[in-house]
């Protein structure tokens, strides 16, 4: 099965044959554009960046710019920043302005943000110029900057006739034509599937054939709340309206499978504290792994003094007398166990709670959040208590092996106390674990923030506390 | 349909596509078309068949622009390079290429061509929610990270969490000994124990980021060959010697400040402070190594990888932690004491 699916996949790589017709018709590049237009414009992106720089920049100025705009859209951001630069500005110019405006954008916020000069924006042609303009004023967060203005619009007035005769007119100019809007002076009153269209009757009213309950977003609106609509609803396109209800663009499903996907190596990412989830062998050098760990660890270590700040409250007490440096030194010993067993609980509800605020789950109202989070402590309690047991029974066992007595009055009371703060951590942890990133989400802070790094660290602390606090209280005059 | 691995695209696939004749004119076409939609769920492709091989594809944009022409025959106008997959294709790299060609649809065939069925993108959004779940529940040692709410009981819950609690609290063990075994040394230097939290949460982070990264790779499909293996454990080396550096300093200059200012005098602090420091540039260049060898070694056991989980991760870090933090402190500190 393996050697079919692998010769499948090798029929379909039109790398080859691409880079041929390029070396044989290079010298005639009508003809060459003429076949390359067979093929999809992201093979030809993948070709393209493999060729010399020299014939890079031959073909995108001898092609119409639309063709190589086409081609332009499917370039990652390094590689449309490296070519960009490598073209005369005039050149740069009527591709850019043959792109979608939202890829457009995208490519001059790269530019921007590697401090490189977008001045060419001012002589890109009014029109895209105002498209842009209005795309630009929205952050990369906000589903504004993924909009897409190439749809069909139709009036309600319309007949299907009509309809169909303007949507053959420009279907072929159109990027987007699967659903197309019903607009009332630029007010969104409905939509109807291409599919419907088709098979209506020639003298039906739009009106009346279109579907009218709507869903749609605001621009400013979270990107990844409307990919999660947009799943929800089901369909390949979503409607994007101002608050008047103007019909300012749309989103499509191929936004839609971007935004998701880079939701997904992200939040993954801050689980696990890296900065980035999108890892590269091929180009990702040792640095770009540094830059992608050290600024986390940074944070962790700041945090993590915490648990010195607070053992170093306890040092008084525990190196008062030689009875006190005795107690400590056995409290050391399930220390790591107790702070290991917290971070593991408290890391277990968050993703758990990560994944029900990411995934598309039905949003958690004040009813179901009581259930979920009474579930928490339950859970938090039942466990604890059960692990509670065992590290009793362990200390317990521990003190036979070491001593040959199963249990003295200090030992019995050692493995209560351990036992008990054992039970007492893992249940807070276990609920700090699902409380922390719902506050997040209700503060609107993405809830991906709270990693498990970050978990493990709180949990410390709080364990630490309640170990030493009461062990301290309870053990101590034990051993005066 | 025969059954399929639910990794696989064959499970998700479906019949729910639109067919035409090469030999079709676009009036016929279009004319199928119609005729169809009301059934079919997404029409933006018409796939071309000949005997059941598929062999080119035509966009609804496209017949539609075709319009103009209804005499034109589909073979003439067809696009016949075409991109598919297999029922054997990972979902993963058929989303991969979904999100490339900015498909809606792809369709599957079988090794000779025919076609068996489409897969649509609203299909791929469940399949994303569900590699997410899985990779969440590896790194956090659940046996399953979803829940439906109205379902889920506090039994449920522990059941899911407390088998893996259980293991980890039995590797546990292993922490508590090595202490026991240093004791002496921690009743002459009680300080000891205010930084060693800290050195083991460090180690253990450093291990997570590791293993999220390997299992990120490895859902990429980015470590098949030894030379990729090789490559990514060098990298790792060095990532873990850069960072273990960089933290040692930080973490020298902050105990330093720290003990300072509780009071204890510079002498004593030196040596205490080169201790630590030393321990967790060791400590973070092993547990980078840690988190990544692990869940190597495991797949190259043919073992579930979800053993390789943070928590399991931080709980060895933990222990090799302990020895390299207790080792060297008996060692450098001995004589100072």
């Amino acid at each position: 099965m393996d050697e079919e699916t692998k010769i499948l996949q090798e029929e379909h790589d039109y790398k080859e044959t691409i880079t041929r017709l390029i070396q044989t018709h290079q010298g005639n590049s009508s003809k060459l554009e003429s076949m390359l237009t067979e093929f999809h414009p992201y093979d030809l992106s993948r070709v393209y960046c493999d060729l010399d720089s020299l014939t890079r920049k031959q073909l995108l100025q001898a092609f119409n710019p639309d063709f190589s705009a086409s081609i332009f859209e499917h370039f990652s951001e390094e590689e449309a920043i490296s070519i960009i630069q490598s073209l005369p500005a005039v050149d740069a110019v009527k591709i850019i302005d043959r792109m979608e405006s939202d890829d457009a954008v995208d490519l001059l916020h790269y530019l921007e943000e590697e401090e490189l000069d977008i001045s060419l924006v001012h002589r890109l042609s009014p029109k895209k110029r105002a498209e842009i303009n209005k795309l630009w004023a929205y952050s990369e967060d906000e589903i504004g900057s993924a909009m897409s203005n190439s749809f069909i619009r139709l009036t309600c007035a319309m007949t299907v006739r009509e309809a169909m005769k303007k949507v053959v007119a420009i279907a072929g100019d159109t990027e987007y034509i699967s659903i197309i809007y019903v607009v009332d002076e630029h007010q969104l009153v409905g939509y109807l599937k291409l599919k419907t269209l088709i098979i209506a009757r020639a003298e039906e009213k739009i009106a009346y054939i279109m579907e009218t309950r709507l869903f749609y977003a605001h621009p400013g609106d979270d990107k990844e709340d409307v990919a999660l609509m947009m799943q929800e609803y089901g369909e390949s396109s979503m409607a994007i309206v101002d608050d008047t209800e103007h019909l300012v663009g749309i989103v499509t499903h191929d936004d839609l499978m971007d935004i998701i996907s880079d939701t997904k190596s992200e939040d993954y990412a801050r689980f696990a504290g890296l900065a980035d989830g999108d890892i590269d062998l091929k180009t990702d050098t040792v640095l770009d792994s540094v830059k992608n760990r050290l600024p986390w660890l940074s944070v962790l270590l700041l945090l993590s003094m915490g648990t010195s700040l607070i053992l170093s409250l306890f040092e008084g007490s525990m190196t008062a007398s030689a009875g006190a440096i005795l107690l400590s030194s056995k409290l050391a010993v399930y220390l790591p166990l107790i702070l290991d067993m917290a971070g593991n609980s408290g890391t277990q509800s968050l993703a758990v709670m990560i994944r029900y605020l990411t995934g598309g789950k039905p949003e958690l109202t004040r009813k179901t959040m009581g259930k979920y989070l009474f579930r928490e402590v339950g859970t938090g309690i039942l466990q604890g208590a059960l692990i509670g047991i065992l590290v009793f029974l362990l200390v317990l066992l521990t003190n036979w092996i070491t001593t040959g007595i199963l249990a003295d009055h200090r030992s019995l009371l050692t493995g209560i106390v351990t036992g008990f703060a054992l039970w007492l951590t893992l249940t807070i942890s276990t609920i700090l674990g699902a409380v922390i990133p719902l506050g997040l989400d209700r503060m609107k802070i993405d809830p991906a923030v709270a990693s498990g790094p970050f978990i493990t660290t709180i949990t410390d602390i709080i364990a630490l506390s309640i170990y030493y606090a009461i062990s301290l209280a309870i053990l101590l005059p034990l051993y005066l | 349909m025969l059954d399929y691995d639910d990794a696989l695209v064959g499970s998700i696939m479906n019949n729910n596509y639109l067919e035409i004749q090469p030999e079709n004119t676009v009036k016929e076409a279009i004319k199928t078309m119609v005729a169809n939609a009301p059934e079919v769920e997404f029409i933006n492709n018409l796939y071309v068949v000949d005997d059941g091989v598929l062999i080119g594809v035509l966009s609804l944009k496209e017949i539609i622009s075709a319009g103009n022409q209804p005499k034109a025959l589909i073979k003439d106008i067809m696009t016949e390079n075409l991109i598919t997959v297999t029922p054997w294709t990972k979902n993963e790299d058929a989303i991969l290429l979904m999100k490339n060609y900015d498909f809606l649809l792809l369709p599957v065939v079988d090794q000779d061509g025919k076609i068996l069925g489409v897969v649509a993108f609203d299909d791929m959004f469940e399949v994303l929610n569900k590699e997410s779940d899985e990779d969440f529940s590896k790194l956090a040692a659940v046996s399953d990270v979803t829940i439906d709410i109205e379902k889920e009981t506090i039994f449920s819950t522990v059941k899911k969490r407390l088998p893996w609690l259980i293991i980890l609290l039995a590797i546990n063990v292993i922490t508590s000994s090595i202490i026991t075994g240093f004791n002496s040394v921690l009743t002459m230097i009680p300080v000891l124990a205010v930084f060693m939290p800290l050195v083991l949460n460090l180690a253990g982070n450093t291990g997570t980021q590791s293993l999220g990264v390997v299992i990120r790779l490895f859902a990429t499909n980015q470590l098949d060959t030894r030379k990729e293996i090789r490559k990514h454990l060098y990298r790792e080396m060095i990532t873990g010697i850069i960072n273990g550096i960089a933290i040692a300093i930080m973490l020298f200059i902050l105990v330093f400040l720290v003990r300072l200012i509780s009071g204890d005098s510079f002498a004593h602090i030196l040596p205490f402070a080169l201790v630590i420091a030393l321990s967790i540039a060791v400590a973070l260049i092993i547990s980078t190594l840690v988190g990544s060898l692990i869940p190597l070694v495991i797949s190259f056991l043919k073992a579930d990888p979800a053993v390789a989980s943070g928590p399991f991760i931080t709980t060895i870090s933990d222990i090799i932690s302990l020895l390299i933090y207790f080792g060297l402190a008996s060692l450098m500190l001995a004589s100072y004491l």
